[in-house]
């Protein structure tokens, strides 16, 4: 095979091939398999933004076991699929948030814990702290509480499961999509100052795309 | 404390008992760092728990309150004084207590208090901070929260609550009004379809 | 600096898993060895003391047990008590008995957790399975008693919200019996471990000449032989009627932290049992406020302190008479450890030996930037 899966779709050549030599259905089972795979081995990056990261050592351990998920922690973004969002996000969080998420492999998700990333929680008067996460980062589950319990967490990972076997549209796949959109609300937020400078400049993706 | 007291008397200052573990003095701007100095050579309060400032916005004042301890650690003596809001500067305390620098940093980022003579005025929890430090009474946190981050739109969190409860009784007794009325109509027109179903029921 | 000129910049953290919450330590390396170290904080800021500016007593009530994640309660007592402090409060003698309590249980349960956290910063995977779960069954007890796992919002301006279950007392009796037999086991698996003796004695160790003058506070203090403790030297609620050693050693290394926490886990347990005892059966457990939800506090200040888990914490808080609080400060017990003891102890140490330091240390980001 010359390039991996991405998401819920197949390579478009690889489809193509298997079309070609009559085995179009061939690719549907693939997608099934590989999805079913994806959803019971998800690898969660160890980064606790906010007060939920209290409840992940339980969540992991030995009482509520997210093990048994298949769900597990790494320590690097680059061998990651899930990044939990433990709760509210200062503006200073939020700038590593997205080097984080963007230093993610695709196929990447996002759960978030607790009301504040839904409308500010009990912070929404705050000045360091964002309210609406969804305008910066897509999300994917949003597991609420203050704190949510490890149940409810698990309940997310279980969520997350069923969309990802389901091969329902994630959300990196908006993300690429609505590019614009997330780039402009991070830099209207932001005020410019988002590491690294070095990223690719998604706005002239056409004119090579550097910075 | 006795022994505190009549030191301090002789300084021409006044200590002022809180409660048993907690005494109070107050000093002038110009005294303050001679004052601190004593305190910790002579009178052996060598640990600096804490530095506070206080807004008063309306008399334009910062009060800033040191929060000195014993090598015991059994009471807590404040040393507060007054500086002057607009154009605001302390002289920096981190020569006689190291953890002083930080707190002072802290201080500097959320109240705008200017330390001449302090070694690394570098951001503390902020990152570029562009407005007025947060820490004043005059920052507006609600137009910048509302500049930045506008609420989600399905919610109604932004309404004010003492408009919407009051909003929500009045509709609660025009309902309630409207019930009656209703009713009453009702039985009204009751008794007008049949009005000597009563005179029978009376029979 | 020309001695900096051949070091690598790293930063330990905010993304990482050996740091003690999101903060980050800027490190230069020589080697493996730390030649300069920078702390950096803010990635949890919120504000709080801005917040409570506009809020009445009651509705920052709420908010302030959010101030320090793993042990809310030191944050509860220390504001209520600022409250009853300023504005004259009595609270009645089983109030103080409860409030006792739940602040012994917070620190059993932070202590459990912190021991989970440098097991885990060592690479002993199994101490934080064990320890967690045995946090837990606190947690349980805390939900039973408070309605909250984590915050529990409890201690309130003159009393407490709700009065201890039936059947509470034995639960948590038959806890302390349950965590005096796992505290043996743990002795045999981690504090007698051969790994972690190797990695931590000698490591971090705290110059106890500057300790009290630089404001440490907590077992950093009582590690290098100086007997210190909120509960014992300023005693608030019903310590000065308890009876409990304050433990001590003069090492000074992240070994003797670590021993000072057991034996202080031990000493937690006998004040439970103890409480336990002398529990009052009756008794008003909050007092009446008249009209409070338009609460007045004084145009007055104060300072309160309280011993959390990691040391003293410490509240300023200043009314100007009107429902809203003036001005309300926190000082941390890690503020001070993660800025000016972290910098100067992670110089010349190795780079493996930073999130044992941290944890040791008990640093906690969401309490230094509030």
């Amino acid at each position: 095979m010359e390039s991996g899966f991405h998401g819920s779709d197949l390579d478009s050549s690889l489809k193509c091939k298997l079309e070609e030599s009559g085995m179009a259905n061939t690719h549907a089972i693939m997608e099934k398999a590989v999805n079913w795979f994806r959803s019971r081995s998800i690898f969660v990056v160890a980064y606790g933004t906010g007060c939920g990261a209290i409840e992940m050592p339980p969540t992991f351990t030995s009482r509520y076991d997210a093990e048994r998920m298949g769900v597990v922690g790494v320590a690097t973004p680059r061998q990651a699929d899930l990044i939990i969002l433990s709760g509210y996000l200062a503006y200073k969080t939020l700038r590593r948030v997205i080097r984080t998420y963007e230093q993610m492999q695709r196929p990447k998700y996002v759960i978030t814990l607790g009301s504040c990333p839904i409308n500010g929680g009990m912070y929404w008067d705050s000045y360091n702290t964002i309210k609406k996460l969804d305008d910066y980062i897509p999300v994917d589950v949003y597991v609420t509480g203050c704190m949510p319990r490890p149940e409810s967490v698990i309940e997310g990972f279980v969520l997350l499961q069923e969309r990802i076997k389901n091969g329902e549209k994630a959300g990196w796949q908006k993300y690429d999509e609505n590019l614009k959109f997330y780039k402009d609300n991070q830099k209207r937020v932001l005020g410019g100052h988002i590491d690294p400078s070095y990223e690719t400049d998604w706005y002239n993706l056409e004119n090579g795309g550097v910075a | 404390m006795i022994d505190l007291s009549s030191k301090l008397e002789k300084l021409s200052l006044e200590l002022v008992e809180k409660n048993a573990h907690l005494y109070k003095v107050t000093v002038k701007l110009e005294n303050l760092e001679s004052i601190l100095l004593s305190f910790l050579n002579e009178f052996g309060y060598i640990t600096l728990d804490s530095i506070n400032c206080r807004d008063d916005l309306e008399e334009g004042l910062f009060t800033i309150t040191y929060c000195l301890q014993t090598e015991k650690r059994d009471h807590v003596v404040m040393v507060q004084t007054s500086i002057d809001r607009e154009n605001a500067t302390l002289p920096s305390m981190h020569t006689l207590w190291p953890q002083a620098e930080i707190m002072e940093r802290e201080m500097h980022e959320m109240f705008g208090v200017d330390f001449p003579t302090h070694p690394s005025l570098i951001d503390f929890a902020l990152e570029y901070w562009e407005h007025m430090p947060p820490m004043r009474r005059d920052f507006d946190t609600l137009e910048f929260v509302n500049s930045m981050n506008p609420f989600r739109d399905q919610r109604g969190d932004n309404l004010d609550v003492k408009v919407e409860m009051k909003k929500r009784r009045e509709e609660k007794k025009a309902a309630k009004l409207k019930a009656e009325q209703e009713a009453a109509a009702k039985l009204a027109a009751q008794e007008q379809q049949n009005p000597d179903s009563e005179a029978q029921n009376n029979e | 600096m020309s001695d900096l000129k051949n070091t690598i910049k790293i930063f330990h953290g905010p993304q990482h898993p050996g740091i003690t919450g999101n903060m980050s330590v800027e490190l230069d390396l020589l080697g493996e060895t730390i030649k300069r170290a920078q702390t950096h904080v803010g990635y949890l800021h919120r504000g709080f003391e801005k917040l409570v500016e506009r809020r009445t007593v009651v509705q920052a009530f709420t908010i302030v047990c959010r101030i320090c994640v793993p042990e809310p309660d030191p944050n509860e007592e220390n504001f209520a008590r600022a409250v009853e402090n300023l504005t004259g409060l009595e609270i009645s003698e089983k109030a103080k008995y409860i409030r006792t309590m739940i602040l012994e249980m917070q620190r059993l349960a932070t202590q459990f957790l912190w021991m989970g956290g440098q097991a885990g910063s060592i690479g002993l995977g199994l101490i934080p399975q064990w320890s967690v779960c045995d946090r837990d069954y606190m947690l349980d007890l805390f939900e039973e008693l408070t309605g909250g796992r984590v915050y529990h919002m409890y201690a309130f301006p003159g009393g407490v919200r709700r009065d201890i279950p039936d059947g509470f007392l034995d639960k948590l009796s038959d806890l302390m019996n349950y965590y005096e037999k796992r505290i043996t086991v743990y002795n045999n698996t981690f504090f007698d471990n051969t790994i972690f003796k190797s990695r931590a004695i000698g490591v971090g160790v705290v110059n106890a000449d500057e300790a009290l003058k630089n404001g440490y506070v907590g077992q950093t203090l009582r590690a290098c032989g100086i007997k210190r403790d909120v509960r014992r030297d300023m005693p608030y609620l019903k310590y000065d009627q308890l009876e409990f050693d304050i433990p001590t050693r003069t090492e000074g290394d992240v070994y003797a932290r670590a021993l000072v926490r057991r034996d202080e886990m031990l000493q937690s347990i006998r004040i439970l049992r103890q409480i336990i005892k002398q529990m009052p059966k009756d008794g008003e457990i909050l007092q009446k406020i008249p009209k409070h939800r338009k609460f007045k506090l004084p145009a007055d200040d104060t300072y309160v302190q309280t011993e959390s888990a990691r040391g003293a914490m410490s509240y300023y808080m200043a009314g100007d008479g009107s429902e809203k609080i003036r001005r309300m400060q926190v000082r941390g017990p890690s503020l001070v450890h993660a800025y000016t003891l972290l910098e100067k102890l992670l110089v010349d140490s190795q780079l493996a030996d930073v999130a044992m330091t941290m944890n040791s240390l008990g640093i906690c980001p969401p309490e230094i930037e509030r």
